[in-house]
């Protein structure tokens, strides 16, 4: 065949274009499997085992702590961008404060949190609520409900509590102004709250 | 123009060695943050390596017109081979595609452009190839039959 002599005629010209076309043909496998994995990593990383604990403590004040576990199965580090936390009962009944903020917490991304790869980080709030305005208020929300025929105490109170964890997978660069569909694909935003559970 | 079974099968050969840098550079377009290695949206750089992708079809095919050709043929292969890639999370690991009639608009907003840098850098290569080649033989033929110096 003609085509093939002229390829061995011009062998070395032959093996570099061999190996230009080989090097994009593996950088294309080894892009689109970094995709994949990455896709597969927004479904795979989850929140888990939400646990909220009220406790009257012996001077009378009210201790809530939180608890909630970041489950990072994938091979990519997950780099904290922020998370959040509040605590609070809703309280339908009154006329001027519908909800009676218990406890709030934020962390920026300062914070320099990773959560490695194949591993799981249990973040941890507490809040001790001591102010005898709020105390008053949680009682006034329990005497009134007892009115209604629910019987709560500091301890059963149905806690509305809420958790978001944004967060970057892996040490892909994020920080694109314009195409902001750069940065969803590798962002983490997870929420959970008492009444949906996790999102 | 006509095209032989010799013509077809080097066509052929050119496309599919020639499409790999046109899938890469569609593909690392779209997410310049995840591919390696990353032309980082250098639209100069594109331009360079379709020229490169058009240079070697203008230097071992014998037809210049041919070698021009190769380039409309290994640029849409190329660029299919982009669309496949991109959509490997969904097809190989069965994800679910949330808007799939936007998720493939957004591809082809995005890179469409490319197509005329990876069209215009593969005429330029071919026929910088096809100088090259005519460059290389003109030089030989010199060195075979040209005058002998005592």
């Amino acid at each position: 065949m003609a085509f093939l002599k002229r390829v061995k005629k011009h062998w070395f010209s032959s093996v570099l274009y061999l190996a230009f076309s080989l090097f994009f043909l593996g950088a294309c496998f080894f892009s689109a499997n970094t995709y994949s994995a990455v896709v597969q990593a927004q479904r795979d990383i989850t929140l888990e085992n939400p646990v909220l604990d009220a406790e009257e403590l012996v001077n009378g004040s009210l201790r809530l702590t939180f608890s909630i576990e970041v489950s990072n199965p994938t091979r990519f580090a997950l780099h904290l961008y922020t998370s959040s936390w509040t605590v609070r009962i809703v309280n339908s009944s009154s006329q001027t404060e519908g909800t009676i903020t218990l406890g709030t917490m934020y962390m920026g991304p300062t914070s320099f949190l990773n959560v490695s790869g194949h591993e799981a980080y249990t973040f941890e709030f507490e809040s001790i609520v001591y102010e005898p305005s709020t105390l008053s208020n949680i009682k006034g929300f329990i005497n009134y409900s007892a009115s209604e025929g629910d019987d709560y105490t500091l301890e059963t109170i149905p806690y509305e509590n809420e958790f978001r964890f944004i967060g970057m997978i892996g040490e892909f660069q994020h920080e694109y102004l314009r195409e902001s569909y750069l940065s969803d694909l590798v962002t983490i935003d997870l929420r959970y709250t008492s009444s949906e559970g996790t999102q | 123009m006509k095209i032989g079974r010799e013509d077809a099968i080097a066509l052929v050969l050119v496309t599919l060695l020639s499409s790999t840098p046109i899938a890469f550079m569609s593909f690392d377009f779209m997410f310049p943050n995840i591919s390696t290695p990353s032309l980082e949206k250098n639209l100069l750089a594109v331009f360079a390596i379709s020229a490169l992708a058009g240079m070697a079809p203008g230097y071992l095919l014998k037809r210049t017109d041919l070698a021009m050709m190769s380039v409309m043929t290994y640029t849409p292969v190329g660029y299919m081979l982009a669309v496949l890639l991109y959509s490997a999370p969904y097809t190989i690991y069965n994800l679910d595609l949330l808007l799939p009639g936007f998720y493939y608009t957004l591809f082809f907003r995005f890179t469409m452009v490319l197509l005329f840098l990876f069209v215009l850098g593969g005429f330029v290569g071919a026929v910088f190839g096809s100088l090259v080649r005519d460059s290389i033989r003109r030089e030989e033929t010199a060195l075979t039959f040209g005058p002998k110096k005592d």
